[in-house]
């Protein structure tokens, strides 16, 4: 029998009374990681509807990195909902519009179409799926594929070609809630009102991943809608997980070894060994494809951080520029970054009137840019100041913690105190590995030293007492190595179970 | 005009140009970082070498405070000798080298004189921080690139240079009368030890840090508490010399101390908590940590108990900061297996 840590469920072993078991017991989690405790700006569990915006910036890449070809020409009339751009390759991705309107311009960026701008005329309709209502939820499997390619749900396997693998090829889904991150969108206004279409969402993936176990994973935040979920989900062949909100547990790296019991392809997506992990927004548009017949236009974005007058959700249509959402509830003092979805390794956005938010956004925080500390800020208790070394009083108090851009010291030459190495959620040295990339060693030892281990979740810069940039020099070793050829066989996974790759593509 | 315009006018006037890193280091001591994080992680944490520092210095207060107490204003002048004299060598590199002043120094500097003998000289004091810092740190680059911890190559050197000042003459807290006796020699000698009370309290002769011991205890604590120090290094050193001694008292009870006595007696516990864990000489690996203990552990009841020194601690720690490359290579090989090819 292998070790407990690889040890692989049996998903249709489970009872009703394991169900019961696993949303009391204690949570799961990975050695290594860090809890982002308590900072100021939590997103309330309130949801503003910000219905249509006057335009919408429409990416021509999918969120799988799918380049699409734009349908549409300049000046054509659209509707909420049809399709406006396609994949010209083997995935069959498209873009929908998400508002009605007329196209405004075909935006270029390096010489090739970069996305479609699209006017409102602010009508809130959308045109509805064909074939989808209530009665396609139990119909049959083609049915509801069908449906679910032509809803402009991004990275959904089905027969028609809509993902890296096929239907046939899941083997697991993943129903990710778990919040770990320093701000996260609040999954109880998510998934809380809406257990019953979750659970109708799993009934639909169910049916056309037959063969395929299901897990639900939510960390202990959000222990009582486990609970509630699993009394409402249907029977059997699901697993429930109750996981620490330990940084970066939310990443699929790290589910899959915690959830599944199984290595992470390494260089590739869990989707190459046939796990699809969704996040509750994405199953909640599942389900309102199939059975409202409603596309995927619209996305629940946290507002978060201190840089905002109020700490709202808001459901904004897809493509809406980040300015029209966050610009009448900036606070007026002070000068804010803006970051999408995390502040650990999420983008800054830089030009928040040409950024649209996207697929995958569920986030934009504004965190105050602090170019000046106070007096002695060294010293001094630090009842607001995060960090992993217990030498602040914010520790042991229940105060906010405040979160801003200052680097809160000068880099420093390494003194080995070892922080990184405990937080390291792929148990590797960044300490031992910076030293060999600043010296530009580049050869076998930093790859013995697991190098490409790593998943590039920048906890080790965020701790480090020298604050020395960690993890952009183990990118820099990574990309290196990548340029001299190497490429990562995961030795965990043999290249023979990876799906939806080709072996000449370069991992990494 | 605020502190941080001042600062970086008196940085643009040429004739104090050269003096720019001492303006720079006093800024970020008085005001903090000026620099925001470049991209992702946005945000970073408030731990910082300063504060790192800061708080090994407060965990050294007890000892330093007891030593004051015992040994009166003579204790006072000799840390302020120690930074003044140690402080002029670490300006002067950061000088030469255009970088900014080390905060490693503000420990390296006050650990110094507390683990000399309450009798030392001033000059010796200055002599041996000076030693210290330039051939313990500076000549390997600086801190973090040092092998040996400073204090420790400081105390070795006027150990060698001035044996007569620095392990023939000591004198006990709040007393006169010089005597060549700690409890350790006592325990060589075969004499009556004094009671655990006073060695507990530390009124018996000794260096000037180690001897307030539940002062050097809590400080340890609090430093393992705050994450500063590792736990693993401290732990099997002190598990070591308490399973060895009581193994070694139980077989040859008149050459090896019982464990309480081993504990409680000499730079032990200082050393276990403040030197042996200085994060920069000591095993990076959480391996090595355990192994360096160990091996520090045997060699500090070898050297107490079979060789012509009564104390072993200095030597060890040096000893082990010399192996701690080749432990953490060791380690290292293990963990990380050379590819089969």
């Amino acid at each position: 029998m292998p070790p407990w840590f690889l040890r692989r469920e049996n998903p249709a072993s489970r009872t009703a009374h394991d169900k019961e078991a696993a949303t009391s017991a204690r949570a799961r989690t990975f050695a290594g990681g860090y809890v982002f405790r308590n900072f100021i700006g939590q997103p309330l569990s309130e949801l503003v509807d910000l219905g249509v915006p006057h335009h919408v910036i429409l990416s021509l890449t999918d969120p799988q990195g799918v380049s699409l070809h734009s349908t549409v020409q300049k000046g054509a009339p659209v509707k909420a909902g049809q399709v406006i751009a396609r994949a010209p390759g083997n995935i069959a991705a498209i873009l929908l519009s998400s508002v009605s309107g007329s196209v405004d311009d075909i935006r270029m960026a390096d010489g090739k179409p970069d996305a479609i701008i699209i006017r409102a005329n602010g009508s809130p309709g959308w045109t509805q799926i064909e074939m989808a209502g209530p009665e396609a939820a139990s119909g049959p499997p083609e049915t509801i594929e069908r449906i679910i390619s032509q809803s402009g749900i991004s990275a959904i396997p089905t027969r028609f070609d809509t993902a890296a693998i096929a239907a046939t090829d899941v083997e697991s889904v993943i129903i990710n809630g778990v919040s770990a991150d320093v701000y996260s969108p609040s999954i109880p206004l998510i998934a809380g009102l809406r257990l019953a279409d979750l659970a109708s969402a799993i009934h639909i993936l169910r049916r056309i991943y037959p063969t395929a176990g299901f897990s639900v994973a939510f960390d202990t935040r959000s222990r009582s809608l486990l609970r509630e979920l699993s009394t409402a989900a249907p029977q059997g062949g699901i697993t429930f997980h109750l996981l620490k909100p330990k940084f970066p547990q939310q990443r699929e790296e790290m589910l899959l070894p915690v959830v599944l019991g199984r290595p992470f392809p390494r260089g590739y997506r869990a989707i190459n060994c046939g796990v699809l992990v969704l996040d509750i927004q994405t199953v909640l548009a599942v389900h309102d494809a199939v059975v409202l017949g409603k596309p995927a236009i619209d996305r629940i974005v946290a507002l978060s951080g201190p840089g905002f007058t109020r700490n709202t959700h808001v459901r904004a249509r897809v493509g809406t520029v980040v300015s029209d959402i966050v610009a009448p509830r900036l606070r007026s003092m002070g000068r804010f970054r803006l970051v999408e979805n995390s502040l650990l390794t999420g983008r800054k956005i830089a030009h928040p009137a040409s950024t649209p938010i996207g697929q995958e956004t569920d986030n934009l925080i504004a965190v105050p840019e602090k170019e000046k500390e106070g007096f002695l800020p060294f010293a001094g208790p630090g009842f607001r100041k995060d960090s992993y070394s217990l030498t602040f009083a914010s520790r042991f108090l229940p105060l906010g913690k405040e979160a801003d851009t200052n680097l809160h010291g000068e880099e420093r030459p390494c003194i080995s105190c070892g922080f990184c190495e405990s937080v390291c959620p792929v148990r590797i040295l960044p300490s031992l590995l910076h030293r060999y990339v600043k010296r530009a060693i580049i050869d076998e030892t930093i790859l013995r030293y697991r190098i490409t281990r790593c998943i590039d979740c920048n906890l080790c810069t965020y701790v480090c007492t020298s604050k020395i940039d960690l993890a952009s020099l183990i990118r820099q070793g990574k990309a290196r190595i990548a340029a001299e050829g190497y490429r990562e066989v995961s030795l965990d996974v043999p290249p023979e179970r990876l799906k939806g790759i080709s072996l000449k593509e370069p991992a990494l | 005009m605020n502190g941080t315009t001042l600062f970086k006018r008196l940085g643009a006037v040429k004739s104090v140009r050269r003096f720019a890193v001492i303006f720079n280091t006093l800024n970020g001591i008085l005001f903090g970082a000026r620099t925001i994080t470049a991209g992702a992680p946005h945000i970073l944490d408030h731990i910082e070498i300063k504060r790192y520092m800061a708080l090994v210095i407060i965990a050294l207060l007890p000892s330093t405070v007891a030593a004051i107490v015992y040994f009166g204003w003579y204790a006072l002048a000799m840390i302020i000798t120690s930074y003044v004299c140690g402080g002029i060598v670490e300006v002067a590199f950061a000088l030469v080298r255009k970088k900014d002043i080390e905060e490693g120094f503000l420990v390296t500097g006050l650990i110094f004189p507390l683990v000399l003998p309450p009798t030392t000289p001033l000059w010796v004091v200055a002599v041996g921080v000076a030693f210290g810092v330039f051939f313990g740190k500076e000549v390997f680059g600086g801190t973090g690139k040092n092998i040996f911890n400073p204090a420790l190559v400081g105390r070795l050197f006027v150990t060698i240079a001035f044996p007569e000042m620095l392990s023939a003459s000591w004198r006990a807290p709040f007393t006169d009368a010089i005597t060549s006796a700690t409890p350790l020699n006592l325990f060589r000698a075969g004499l009556p030890m004094p009671p655990i009370r006073d060695l507990l309290f530390g009124l018996t002769p000794g260096s000037m840090g180690e001897l307030f011991r539940i002062g050097v205890i809590a400080g340890g604590l609090f430093l393992l508490l705050t994450r500063v120090s590792n736990w693993r290094l401290p732990l099997a050193y002190l598990a070591t010399v308490a399973a060895f001694s009581a193994l070694g008292n139980a077989f040859a009870p008149g050459k090896i101390a019982p464990p309480q006595i081993q504990l409680l007696t000499g730079g032990l516990l200082f050393g276990a908590f403040f030197m042996a864990t200085d994060p920069v000489t000591s095993p990076m690996t959480a391996a090595g940590k355990f192994i360096g203990g160990v091996m520090l552990g045997i060699v500090t009841l070898l050297i107490r108990s079979l060789s012509g020194y009564s104390e072993g601690v200095m030597f060890s720690i040096i000893l082990m900061n010399t192996f701690a490359p080749l432990i953490d290579h060791i380690v290292l090989s293990v963990k990380y297996k050379p590819a089969k090819r």
